[in-house]
């Protein structure tokens, strides 16, 4: 126990690193996903379809570990050393990109050809079809799927170690490797990532209950928020 | 009773032998009709005759494959779709309202978003409009806590509000109750009364009959009968007898009913 509490600090400091590279592959992978699963989406021409198709399978059917050594340890064979930060954000961002954008796509596509068609025969164009229409209607459906993504996302981290980022679990095997103190020290980590992603569950929780009561308390649903005019 | 009887009747939609063809079956052929400024054409047919296929070349949902669609004299296919589409509306039989958005903001986008109108000025038109067809005071309900009369209606308003030149309305009523009919079936009625131009398909004859200038039968992809409802509903012609008797059998109608139901 002792091992634990005297090690502490540097424990929260490899903690911090890793909810930093966490946050940080989260926004990449829900930006770059949302962006492609747009696309996905709504472009029909089929060297696009065919280069996203090739994107997610490549990424999602390989190992993550193999994809951040590629990053890391794999370019330097061509001339390119990427620092370690940027290989692990990049591999963290863009293998979760990957699955982002599937549940964007299907997420968009889920929500029907008749709210398109009921966009499109008002005479919106696409982009207003997918940004005022599709979108806000589909992205309460995805927020279960993207909160597996981002704890996926968090528990990768632990594999940064891999590629000499000081994070969480890396400093856990540090820290045993002089003390010895392994069960206790692996179900501090344990613990540790537990937290962050039970908070990250409740947090997605309560976007959801939001999202589902729409209306009123939805921050998407911004037409209706319009005042009536009273004297019309 | 449209007719403002100033000069001759001026055709806002003129539809020439438009065909359609998907992948070697042909769903419309050599479709002709002309639609004059605030008259309604009513477009009755047994199912799968392609009346809805008709209404979404009119809207350009679908691509026609041969002829062409004239609005205000200027063949559609020379205007970008979306501005095509904000003049010539299209309301169908599953209303689709948005579901995230409630009925004023249903009906305020197309007028954002299409007429670029401010949001003062959208939700003044959406209220009138909203109140035109009955729903004053509902206007902050979501589609699903409305009814289906009552979604149809916002539907109804939403594409209205926008004030195209035609409106086409593909059977607006058949996915409702039967005691939620007349509410929408007035509705039309109303817009046709007060100079919309109308395209209006339905199943139920003696409305197709009340409602319209001109009646239009459609088969296999083809008119077949056009004219006068009066003159359509009394055609010699078997096959459209046998249509209009069934499909008024249920009704409790007659076909001499339905023809001077309309004075
Ligand atoms: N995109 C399409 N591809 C192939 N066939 C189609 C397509 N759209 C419609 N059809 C076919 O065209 C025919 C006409 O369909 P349409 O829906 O226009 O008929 P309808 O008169 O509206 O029928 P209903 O009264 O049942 O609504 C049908 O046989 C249908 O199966
Ligand atoms: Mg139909």
């Amino acid at each position: 126990m002792s091992a634990v509490v005297s090690n502490l600090p540097f424990l929260l400091n490899g903690f911090v690193l890793t909810l930093g590279y966490a946050a940080g592959a989260l926004v990449f992978s829900m930006l770059l996903g949302g962006l492609l699963g747009t696309v996905g989406y709504a472009v029909h021409y089929w060297p696009v379809r065919w280069a996203l198709r090739a994107f997610v399978g490549l990424f999602r059917n390989t190992p993550f570990i193999v994809q951040l050594y590629i990053w890391f340890f794999g370019l330097p064979y061509v001339g390119v050393q990427l620092a370690a930060p940027v290989a692990g954000l990049l591999g963290l961002g863009l293998y979760g990109s990957s699955y982002v954008t599937e549940i964007v796509r299907a997420g968009l596509a889920g929500v029907g050809r008749e709210q398109e068609e009921a966009g499109l025969s008002l005479g919106l164009d696409h982009r207003d079809v997918i940004v005022r229409v599709v979108w806000p209607q589909a992205f309460a459906g995805m927020v279960p799927a993207l909160t597996n993504e981002a704890v996926a996302l968090v528990k990768n981290t632990s594999m940064l170690g891999f590629i000499t980022i000081t994070e969480l679990t890396l400093r856990t095997q540090q820290t045993i490797s002089s003390t010895f103190a392994s069960l206790p020290l692996y179900l501090t980590a344990g613990a540790m990532y537990l937290i962050i992603n039970v908070l990250l569950t409740m947090l997605a929780r309560r976007l959801e209950k939001v999202l589902a009561r729409g209306g009123r308390g939805s921050a998407l649903n911004l037409e209706s928020r319009t005042e009536v005019p009273v004297d019309a | 009773m449209p007719d403002t009887g100033h000069g001759p009747a001026e055709v806002v939609l003129d539809v020439q032998s438009v065909g359609m063809t998907v992948s070697d079956t042909t769903i419309l052929s050599d479709v002709s009709f002309q639609l004059e400024r605030g008259h309604t054409i009513s477009v009755v047919g047994p199912s799968g005759s392609g009346k809805s296929t008709l209404l979404r070349c009119l809207n350009r949902l679908e691509q026609i494959s041969h002829g062409s669609v004239l609005l205000n004299g200027v063949r559609t296919d020379t205007l970008p779709a979306p501005a095509l589409r904000s003049r010539i509306g299209l309301v169908s039989q599953k209303f689709a309202l948005f579901g995230h958005l409630d009925a004023l903001a249903n009906v305020t986008l197309g007028l954002r978003r299409t007429r670029h109108m401010s949001k003062h000025g959208a939700n003044q038109q959406a209220m009138q409009w909203l109140d035109r067809v009955g729903l004053a005071g509902l206007e902050k309900r979501r589609p699903h806590e409305l009814s289906g009369g009552q979604q149809q209606r916002v539907a109804i308003a939403r594409a209205a509000a926008l004030e195209p030149d035609v409106l086409l309305l593909d059977e607006v009523t058949s996915a409702l109750d039967p005691e939620l009919v007349e509410e929408v079936e007035n509705v039309v009625l109303g817009l046709a009364g007060s100079g919309t131009s109308l395209v209006v398909v339905t199943h139920e004859i003696v409305f197709a009959a009340k409602v319209a200038d001109v009646m239009l039968m459609m088969e296999d992809g083809q008119v077949v009968e056009v004219g006068s409802p009066k003159d359509v509903l009394a055609s010699s012609r078997p096959r459209s007898q046998r249509f209009f008797a069934r499909h008024l059998r249920g009704s409790g109608d007659t076909v001499s009913e339905a023809g001077l139901a309309r004075p």
